[in-house]
């Protein structure tokens, strides 16, 4: 990562992801417009492809959200989080094409600019049934725009991950304002039972979903009740921890993954620096703790990227004392070296997973 | 270190939780509100009464001095009025009250035909 610009990083993962997803869109708007054509010969092609766009968005939203809590449930999912900048761009892209053909359509040909009959169009923010649902979906659109603008890893180098993320976040005030423009707007006109159930089951999917994964993630959000000793606290016995791999405990409201490998343990952030992947749910590899997301490697003793990469992850001071792992709940800076806890025969109690 | 963009998270899908369900299923009550509307009173048009079937998608409410019948394509005279949605008015247009006598009717835009007669049978549907 740096804070120059470089081109995206091809490789085969990326391309193999890509062609999937382009495929997947190219069949869906070809079944959709062709299925819509047969339905209804008279509709137009414009007509068609203004639904066909807005439908292939609002399905790929659904996806892009999905694989979030997917992937805090089930690591297997993991391959859909790696290249998911690239579905949001996508579905940036088809939400544009939407946006223009229904700007072009509805108010291309009036006396008044497209952008000023949008706004002005109707001004019944009273009424339910007669919402202007078009300003919705047009904010939903600024709000994807600048996530797909964003989305490069310049973009995330210079703002930082927190920053970043917070703004990536705001895909949920999207999300909410398509619901609404999909709401007051398409099934207001349709009223067919066909159309209202495929929104009603993914917005229940989508929620249903987070909502599962934020009840099992709670529990990780809990402190450590450990007793502590000298500062430092008890988090768990040394066999509690898989060879190469990490638990992760609470401390002071952060989480912080405690890594066990080649009979030592040191302590990191479990928060990647790339995008805040969850470092402790790697392993390591060749030495280095490998963030499950991306692959953004860290030196388990100073939480530094090897060279020539530059990230840094703040470090935790660890001892092993009578086979219990000991941390000090207070974060060294990012990329401290502290001295990993040295393992005895007497400390490893199990044997290794 | 990421603590309060957790926060933030779970604020944030506790509210969507509660406010996006009320929002679909309130959007789904109101599309049975009755497709009747009372015009504004300067237009002396009176109540015109709108189709009570749902409309097709994309309607657009036209006036034509010539005769129309539901399923034939655009009258060549048709003027725009405005656009109609759950069979109510979405937009009019002040031109409603210098039109001569004629027809109001529904046009699909998506079936490119004339889907409804508004008040046919009666002076509602007349502009006067």
């Amino acid at each position: 990562m740096s804070h120059a610009y470089r081109a995206v990083g091809w490789n085969r993962q990326k391309k193999v992801y890509d062609r999937i997803l382009t495929l997947g869109v190219i069949l869906f708007l070809g079944l959709f417009m062709g299925v819509g054509a047969l339905l209804r010969p008279n509709a137009t092609a414009e007509t068609l492809m203004i639904r066909g766009f807005g439908a292939a968005a609002f399905l790929l939203l659904h996806v892009i959200l999905s694989i979030g809590p997917l992937c805090r449930l089930d690591p297997r999912f993991l391959p859909l989080l790696y290249n998911r900048r690239h579905m949001g761009v996508t579905m940036f892209i088809l939400a544009a094409l939407h946006g223009l053909l229904s700007l072009i359509q509805f108010h291309g040909f009036g006396d008044v600019h497209p952008l000023v009959s949008l706004f002005t169009a109707s001004d019944s923010y009273g009424s339910l049934a007669w919402f202007p649902f078009q300003p919705l979906g047009f904010g939903a659109l600024v709000i994807l725009f600048l996530m797909a603008a964003t989305s490069h890893d310049f973009w995330l180098a210079n703002l930082g991950a927190p920053v970043w993320k917070a703004l990536h976040m705001s895909v949920y005030f999207a999300y909410a304002l398509l619901i609404g423009h999909v709401s007051l707007g398409v099934l207001q006109a349709e009223t067919s039972p066909w159309l209202a159930l495929p929104v009603a089951l993914g917005l229940a999917w989508v929620l249903g979903l987070h909502l599962v994964a934020a009840g099992t993630e709670a529990r990780l959000d809990r402190d450590v009740e450990g007793v502590e000793f000298e500062g430092l606290v008890d988090v768990c016995a040394v066999h509690d921890i898989k060879d190469k791999r990490a638990r992760i405990v609470c401390l002071d409201g952060e989480r912080v993954a405690i890594f066990r490998y080649d009979g030592k343990i040191s302590a990191v952030s479990n928060a990647c620096q790339h995008q805040n992947g969850p470092l402790g749910e790697g392993r390591v590899i060749d030495g280095c703790i490998t963030c499950p997301w991306h692959g953004y490697q860290y030196e388990p003793h100073n939480g530094s990227s090897p060279p020539p990469f530059t990230e840094k992850v703040p470090t935790f001071d660890v001892r092993i004392r009578q086979g219990r792992v000991l941390v000090n709940p207070d974060a060294n800076a990012p990329g401290t070296e502290v001295s990993p806890a040295l393992i005895d025969f007497a400390d490893k109690g199990a044997p290794d997973a | 270190m990421i603590a309060p963009l957790r926060r933030a998270h779970r604020r944030i899908l506790v509210t969507l939780s509660l406010g996006l369900p009320l929002l679909f299923v309130s959007s789904m009550f109101v599309r049975t509100e009755t497709p009747r509307v009372d015009l504004p009173a300067e237009l002396g048009l009176g109540r015109v009464a709108l189709p009570e079937a749902p409309i097709e998608p994309d309607p657009l409410l036209y006036w034509s001095a010539a005769p129309v019948r539901i399923g034939q394509s655009l009258p060549g005279d048709a003027r725009l009025l405005g656009a109609v949605r759950s069979g109510l008015w979405l937009a009019w247009s002040p031109e409603l009250a210098e039109l001569e006598e004629g027809t109001l009717f529904v046009y699909s835009l998506l079936d490119q035909e004339v889907t409804a007669l508004i008040g046919e049978g009666t002076d509602e549907g007349k502009a006067q």
